[in-house]
């Protein structure tokens, strides 16, 4: 009987299993057979030169080159004040905070991970709308505010997987750097925080994606359709989430379809990039460490 | 039994509970300065406890505590009870007092850095800091296995290997007192009589305090035998 239940439990495992990969390929394929054919240096800098579109020299009209680089710019900026600022939260929690405190703060963290994006979008119009009128009235909806409203999107990944690293870190471990002689912030920057960098990095990993495929935060705070390339923090800006959605709406012909899923595979495409480097630092670490 | 010696580490009254339940208690020692000193019983009587507290490692154990009196005299004549030692002053005490687990516990990086680590934190020049490694991984005969690959990770290491590394790490903190919880216990026989043999020739600088159920020539060269009984 029990024999019988572990073959059922397995083949349901091994089939769930399959099916997800199966999910991954079909959902790949289908975007690569849909927009392998618009993949060109056309798509992405139109008419104009590729050089002279990469030294600024003149602008991208009709390709895709303003969207990527808004992309690339906003994730960046998100994740870089997010990172400093989830990384030493989950410090703070995993290390200094009293137990009442940390199960309040985790509570509000998992609370921030589970609000719709467009309620952080909407929030970053108001706190837009509030500094413009009372403080800065130049403020209006631009990269810097997409920026800021992302990072609080992929702060709670960010807090919480750093939490949970640290708390993984086992104790024999924690103290053997003690018992050699290190204080405790030495401990935590010379033992902890090493062992525990490869699984922070994956924390990283997924705030990147998260911040690249997000439509609604941005749609609400500094997207939009036609802007080109963003001179300052200030600045308007285009992203190529928000341009897949603009067109999907509104798409007039087989050409922009195409270019659409042309655009989602660069989207991938920078995602993945962005995967890979992050995960080469996770190797790299690993293997300077000892850990992972 | 310590025949008159200076003592180092004076114990009185001792009493450890985990989750409020006793697991040590009653007791009374005197570890004479210089000495050998093995702790025996069966497992689980709190030996391993014991050592935690002469370093007071046991502050990090969840849901431990201890009372009694627990005096440590330092070679420079200060005398400190380590019931009341400030926080501030663990670091000092801890670099005095060394410990090596039963398990050999390895910092993330190279064999290099583990060894290094203690004479790192002390910002210890780079000569210096070649030069205590390579004699305290020549004191517990690792040297020519490792020689040449210094900078290979430490985890890469046989069981005995990593043993070793652990205890060439305690020795270049140069401690007054150097604990060790079953430091043979993944070595074949004969490593693990030049350890024995190491760790009688170092009760001639500092105190050693072995927890030791495999070695009947610890027990019979020790100063000191102090068995402790199941709770």
């Amino acid at each position: 009987m029990s024999g019988w239940r572990e073959r059922v439990a397995a083949a349901l495992a091994w089939f769930c299993g399959w099916l997800v990969l199966a999910a991954v390929l079909v959902l790949l394929g289908f975007l690569l057979y849909r927009g392998w054919g618009s993949l060109s240096l056309r798509l992405i800098f139109g008419q104009t030169d590729p050089w002279a579109a990469l030294t600024l020299s003149q602008r991208v009209l009709e390709g895709l080159f303003p969207a990527l680089a808004g992309t690339v710019l906003v994730v960046l900026l998100s994740v870089g004040w997010a990172l400093p600022v989830g990384i030493a939260a989950g410090i703070y929690l995993a290390e200094f905070a009293g137990r009442r405190f940390k199960a309040l703060i985790g509570l509000c963290f998992d609370l921030l991970a589970a609000i719709p994006s467009i309620v952080i979008g909407l929030f970053g119009l108001t706190v837009t709308i509030f500094l413009h009128r009372i403080f800065w009235p130049s403020l209006g909806p631009c990269l810097l505010v997409s920026a800021f409203a992302l990072g609080i999107l992929v702060l709670p990944y960010l807090v919480r997987t750093t939490q949970l690293a640290l708390e993984g870190c086992p104790l024999l471990l924690r103290q053997t750097g003690l018992t050699l002689g290190a204080s405790g912030l030495q401990n935590l920057w010379q033992v902890v925080l090493p062992q525990s960098l490869p699984r922070i990095l994956g924390g990283v990993i997924l705030s990147l994606g998260r911040a690249a495929e997000d439509t609604a935060v941005i749609m609400l705070t500094g997207v939009v359709a036609t802007a080109g390339l963003p001179e300052s923090l200030l600045d308007r800006f285009e992203a190529l989430p928000f341009y897949i959605y603009y067109l999907s709406a509104q798409y007039s012909g087989p050409e922009e379809l195409r270019s659409i899923f042309g655009a989602a595979l660069l989207l991938l495409l920078i995602c993945s990039f962005l995967f890979v480097a992050a995960h080469l630092c996770r190797r790299l670490l690993a293997r300077r460490w000892g850990v992972g | 039994m310590s025949g008159g010696r200076e003592t180092k580490i004076a114990i009185q009254g001792l009493e450890v509970s985990y989750h409020g339940r006793r697991v040590l208690g009653g007791i009374d020692l005197h570890i004479p300065r210089r000495s050998l000193v093995c702790l025996v019983g069966p497992s689980g009587c709190g030996k391993s406890t014991l050592l935690m507290i002469l370093n007071r490692l046991l502050d990090t154990v969840p849901h431990a505590s201890w009372r009694g009196r627990v005096t440590l005299h330092l070679d420079d004549g200060r005398c400190w009870d380590l019931a009341t030692l400030p926080a501030r002053q663990l670091v000092e005490l801890r670099r005095k007092v060394a410990l090596v687990f039963q398990q050999p516990s390895l910092l993330p990086g190279s064999i290099q850095d583990n060894v290094a680590f203690p004479l790192r934190l002390r910002k210890a020049p780079a000569e210096q800091v070649r030069t205590k490694t390579r004699q305290a991984l020549e004191l517990v005969g690792l040297w020519d296995e490792v020689k040449g690959r210094l900078d290979q990770r430490a985890e890469e290491l046989s069981g005995g290997q990593q043993q070793r590394l652990c205890l060439a790490r305690a020795l270049v903190m140069e401690p007054e007192v150097l604990l060790l919880d079953e430091p043979t216990s993944f070595l074949d026989r004969a490593l693990a009589r030049r350890v024995e043999s190491l760790l009688l020739e170092q009760r001639r600088r500092r105190t050693v305090v072995v927890v030791s159920h495999y070695s009947d020539r610890l027990q019979d060269s020790a100063d000191l035998v102090f068995e402790l009984n199941a709770p």
